[in-house]
């Protein structure tokens, strides 16, 4: 199992190719993170075809792999017999997309964020850490993804959702995070790809 | 220590309220013959005592919302210091510090009340709303909170570790 398990990390890594944005023609928000914002409850509330819901999916992948759709911005949660619970999702910003194959390395409640230098840069008056809380734009629940940079997690900008504006992470609002973190266990498999179409 | 246990009690009840004589006055049509008492800044924070000429240099920043947070935000502000905070002198006798959300730093003092409470921030009285108050300063460990609420809720309790 442990063998399986060192083989497909480096199976993913192997495959965690960069590829250029492909939503060209969709207009996207030009909004960075906001540290220490809470939205209100009617700001979480998201446009109908982003709420949880579950739908018709076709795939090989077993029931409990989670199948990131980039360039749909939804995150499918595979229930088996064609059925599986969506999800929408901000993604990563053109540039900053990828797609392979990972698992679920660690689950974490009300993560920590530590903001990047760049950002540092142009907003010197923030803390280099915040620890996990309400404002925090890491949200409440946090999917840490092999041993990469990437995560599905939360967020505190619940208007990114059907977006690409991270640096390569998936995010849900709150209340739909929570709700994936406690369907799925560490070791789950996550598959990320461009598009739908294989 | 008690710096710690009325730090811990959490600012969220913080208020803050100036209460001066010449507000009152001018709901008495009475003539006030009696010395106007000095404000009273009515915020529950410990007595600290801050020198502002300590505080220039370079300082790990990380900040927390639960005390449960506490210890391991001092260790996280401690590893920041490779991006560290930077506290300048300022030219008029106060440092130069980020007021909330400001790109520029801005020149604040350390302001004290006669019973020894601290608050850091742009000239005049103590307990102003762009103020943070000090809530422990000990081992080379800043903490503060902002008197904002807003910017309180955001930002949380914020810990200054100074680098070596």
């Amino acid at each position: 199992m442990a063998v399986f398990g060192v083989a497909l990390a480096a199976l993913a890594v192997s495959l965690l190719v960069a590829l250029p944005g492909e939503a060209r023609s969709r207009k996207e928000l030009d909004i960075g993170d906001q540290p220490g914002y809470v939205p209100t409850p009617e700001e979480s509330r998201l446009p109908v075809q982003y709420r949880p819901q579950a739908v018709s999916f076709r795939t090989h992948e077993p029931a409990g792999t989670i199948i990131v759709h980039t360039d749909d911005r939804f995150l499918y949660l595979v229930l088996g017999d064609g059925r599986a619970i969506r999800y929408g999702i901000g993604v990563g910003r053109d540039g900053f997309q990828w797609q392979g194959l990972l698992k679920v390395s660690r689950k974490q409640e009300w993560p920590d964020w530590r903001p990047p230098p760049e950002m540092i840069e142009r907003q010197p008056y923030l803390p280099r850490f915040m620890a996990g809380g309400p404002g925090n734009p890491m949200g409440a629940r946090a999917l840490y993804l092999g041993d990469t940079v990437y995560r599905i997690h939360g967020t505190n900008q619940p208007q990114t959702i059907g977006h690409a504006v991270s640096s390569g992470c998936f995010r849900l609002t709150n209340e739909y995070v929570i709700d994936l973190f406690e369907r799925v266990p560490v070791g789950t498999k996550v598959v990320v790809m461009q598009s739908a179409r294989m | 220590m008690r710096e710690d246990v009325r730090e811990s009690r959490g600012l969220g009840r913080v208020a803050v309220l100036l209460i001066c004589g010449a507000t009152l006055a001018a709901c008495n049509t009475a003539p006030n013959l009696t010395t106007a008492p000095p404000p009273t800044v009515n915020i529950d924070a410990p007595p600290v005592q801050v020198a502002s000429a300590e505080l220039p240099g370079n300082w790990g920043l990380a900040s927390y919302h639960q005390d449960k947070d506490r210890d391991r935000t001092i260790s996280a502000a401690k590893a920041a210091c490779g991006n560290p905070y930077k506290i300048t002198q300022g030219p008029n006798g106060g440092i130069m510090m980020y007021l909330a959300d400001q790109k520029a730093p801005s020149e604040v003092f350390v302001k004290q009340t006669p019973d020894g409470r601290s608050f850091i921030g742009p000239r005049g009285a103590p307990g102003a709303p762009q103020d943070r108050v000090v809530t422990y300063y000990q081992n080379n460990t800043l903490v503060t909170v902002w008197l904002d609420q807003n910017v309180q809720k955001r930002y949380g309790t914020m810990v200054f570790v100074r680098c070596a």
